[in-house]
């Protein structure tokens, strides 16, 4: 009886205790989801000059287009690193390696003719919902992020 | 020791039951006081919208009393501004169980552009969403969905599926299945969806057609500002 007692108590000791993770960031990039859009591709951009139409002829069919903002995104993931994870208990183990993705985004504004009025490539917090992140930079607050990866202005304002 | 084992399994399954209850199609009929004067406000819209569905050719109830919730056969995702448009599961009301039979459910929804998936019918729609799996969500038919302002009732059509069985199960009971060849059909029910409208939600008696447009993986996600943000502006 004491036996079963044991085990019963450190069976769920094991598992907390032999259970564990390990971030490493990767140098590599490599795109997760979406299509990536690299800075090459955006010199185009001309404020005031560059349509919509030109955009989507040159990038292709955005993600998003907020309508009544007249704002347009294309995002995608990259990998920033793995997460190697362990989780152990009385007889059994399991362990695997997860990529940890940073949400990459291309924002776009344009003027009431829907010509470019600013671009910014940004990197979206997990902990920012899309949606927000969207509110925030048509009120022009930076949403990026201070953890992951670093976000690239594209100086087009 | 039994007795007591015997006692944790009945509170489990207990549990079990009243979640799946509350994750599934909601039968709440009407609006509650609080909604209706969002309605009159203009705040919020209903959106009537009809399920009809065949199997191998045969007319078959899209929303069947079942014993169980999760036995329903189409599951719903809705896309608005706060998911940028990508579904999240959703649960359309019922107004009547003659009406549920009848294809009937409503969302209750502000004016904007939403995006609407539906899942089945497939045997285990409501229980697969309710479990969460978003994948099967993600990768059914999705179409576009604008709520007009100005408006108490809005038809954005009936949808039409059509299924296939494709065995059986230990009871007898039909496997069923999308019928991949088939394309789902949008119809125009207005008039009908007028006469549902004036009996559930009165003075309502016309109702506009605004169609759902299909949208297709690869297409932009369209999204508007939502109406209290945008209220809040004026």
């Amino acid at each position: 009886m004491l036996v079963r007692f044991h085990c019963v108590i450190a069976a769920p000791l094991a598992t907390v205790f032999l259970c564990g993770c390990v971030p490493i960031p990767l140098s590599e990039p490599k795109v997760l989801a979406g299509k990536e859009v690299s800075l090459e591709q955006l010199e185009f951009l001309t404020p005031g000059v560059t349509t919509k139409a030109e955009v989507i002829a040159r990038l292709g069919q955005p993600s998003v287009v907020w309508e009544d903002a007249r704002v347009m995104t294309y995002d995608w993931e990259m990998r920033w690193g793995v997460l190697v994870w362990a989780v152990g208990g009385y007889g059994v183990g399991y362990a695997g390696i997860t990529d940890i993705p940073t949400h990459q985004l291309l924002l776009m504004e344009f003027d009431d003719a829907w010509r470019l009025r600013r671009s910014e490539r940004v990197v979206r917090e997990e902990r920012t919902p899309y949606s927000e992140c969207l509110l925030q930079w048509k009120a022009g607050i930076h949403p990026t992020s201070a953890s992951v990866g670093v976000s690239a202005s594209d100086g087009a304002r | 020791m039994n007795g007591g084992v015997e006692a944790l399994a009945a509170t489990f399954m207990a549990t079990s039951v009243l979640v799946l209850a509350g994750t599934g199609c909601q039968s709440t009929a009407g609006l509650t006081p609080a909604e209706r004067e969002q309605v009159q406000a203009g705040d919020r819209v209903v959106v009537l919208l009809r399920i009809q569905c065949t199997i191998d050719g045969q007319p078959w109830e899209s929303f069947a009393e079942h014993g169980l919730v999760e036995e329903g056969i189409f599951a719903f995702g809705l896309g608005s501004f706060e998911t940028v448009g990508v579904p999240v599961p959703a649960y359309p009301r019922s107004l009547t169980a003659d009406s549920a039979r009848d294809g009937w459910v409503y969302l209750l929804l502000a004016p904007g552009t939403y995006y609407i998936a539906v899942l089945g019918p497939i045997n285990d729609a409501n229980y697969r969403v309710a479990a969460g799996d978003l994948a099967s969500l993600l990768n059914s038919p999705r179409w576009r969905l604008e709520v007009p302002e100005g408006v108490a009732v809005v038809h954005p059509g009936t949808l039409l599926f059509e299924g296939r069985t494709t065995g059986t199960l230990m009871f007898g009971k039909p496997i069923l299945a999308p019928n991949p060849d088939a394309a789902v059909v949008v119809r125009d029910d207005a008039d009908e969806a007028g006469v549902v409208a004036a009996r559930h939600f009165p003075p309502v008696d016309s109702v506009p057609f605004v169609p759902l447009q299909r949208w297709r993986p690869g297409e932009p996600r369209v999204i508007t500002t939502p109406h209290d943000v945008t209220r809040r502006r004026q």
